[in-house]
């Protein structure tokens, strides 16, 4: 599967999925216009890769090396945090089937909303996160 | 005399690249404020739900030309001793006024931690469907940056519509 970048606008993030590398990347602010269209292709290229590897069956491969979520936002909207709650429970699908999933939410020091739904969403999902706070 | 300093402030109609230009010049002039980072953050966050909830409108303020010149959408943030307030004003259709009345007194009757369950609770909710990003997500996101009430108003305008107005108090830590 091919690699994706779009890069950061002042509207919306930068995106860079490295399935090579099982890694997905989300940084930056989220607000973008048409918030479906910016997100719904990702969220489809994100399901075909773990289509992919359930197909595949090489579980074990996982299990060390797990699949890398790097999410550092700055400020989402209330329409994305929608589509981000969508990410995180396709991510929870897959875990659940057996694929071995890591997810590290970054946020600002000072910045407790921003760590707070990183709490809700991963209890949402059930898998911990790694917390990650930034100092300025 | 209570202090009170303009921080930005808009009236007319709003189109999407109005409400650009107005959150590009309320984020450069927070940075020049020395705020933390929770109030800033607070504050823009309010904004950006504010002002997509006029845009929503937008269509509605735009087709009533004539009632939209006598009752035009209203956008400001001011500072005061306490913290900062956002004031929002614009045209609603009376149906729109029922379902913003029931919501906003909903949220005014939780205290924090329950409109924070309630966000959790939606955003659970919301995941997977297909109805419109953010549906009745962007109040609770407004009412999660303020400890205080929530204070609106609806002015008859005629029996159509109402004029409605909303401030949000953000304390300042």
């Amino acid at each position: 599967m091919e690699e994706l970048r779009v890069e950061s606008t002042e509207k919306s993030p930068r995106i860079f999925f490295d399935p090579k590398n099982q890694k997905f990347e989300l940084e930056g602010n989220s607000r973008p216009e048409d918030v479906r269209g910016f997100y719904c292709p990702i969220i489809e290229k994100l399901k075909k890769y773990f289509d992919n590897i359930l197909e595949n069956g090489n579980f074990e491969h996982y299990q060390d090396n797990p699949v890398k979520f790097i999410f550092k936002l700055e400020y989402f909207n209330s329409s994305s945090a929608k589509f981000l709650s969508d990410i995180f429970v396709l991510i929870g699908n897959y875990s659940k089937k057996g694929i071995n999933v890591k997810i590290y939410w970054y946020f600002d020091e000072g910045d407790e909303d921003m760590m707070e739904v990183g709490e809700d969403f991963s209890e949402m999902i059930n898998i911990p996160f790694q917390l990650i706070m930034v100092s300025q | 005399m209570e202090y009170s300093e303009n921080i930005i402030s808009y009236k007319g109609l709003i189109d999407r690249g109005i409400v650009d230009n107005i959150l590009h010049e309320l984020k450069t002039k927070l940075k020049i404020i020395d705020l933390e980072v929770l109030t800033r953050k607070r504050i823009y966050s309010s904004a950006v739900e504010c002002l997509d909830n006029i845009h929503r409108h937008s269509e509605l303020n735009n087709n009533q030309a004539k009632i939209s010149i006598e009752y035009p959408p209203y956008f400001s943030v001011e500072k005061n001793s306490e913290g900062f307030i956002i004031e929002t004003g614009n045209l609603v259709t009376n149906q729109e006024m029922k379902k913003l009345k029931k919501k906003l007194d909903e949220l005014n009757e939780l205290e924090t931690a329950g409109v924070n369950d309630l966000y959790k609770e939606t955003i659970m909710k919301s995941a997977g469907l297909t109805d419109k990003g953010g549906a009745g997500l962007g109040l609770i996101v407004i009412a999660k940056t303020t400890p205080k009430k929530l204070s609106y108003s609806f002015q008859p305008v005629n029996k159509n519509y109402a004029y409605f107005t909303l401030k949000v108090k953000i304390l300042q830590k």
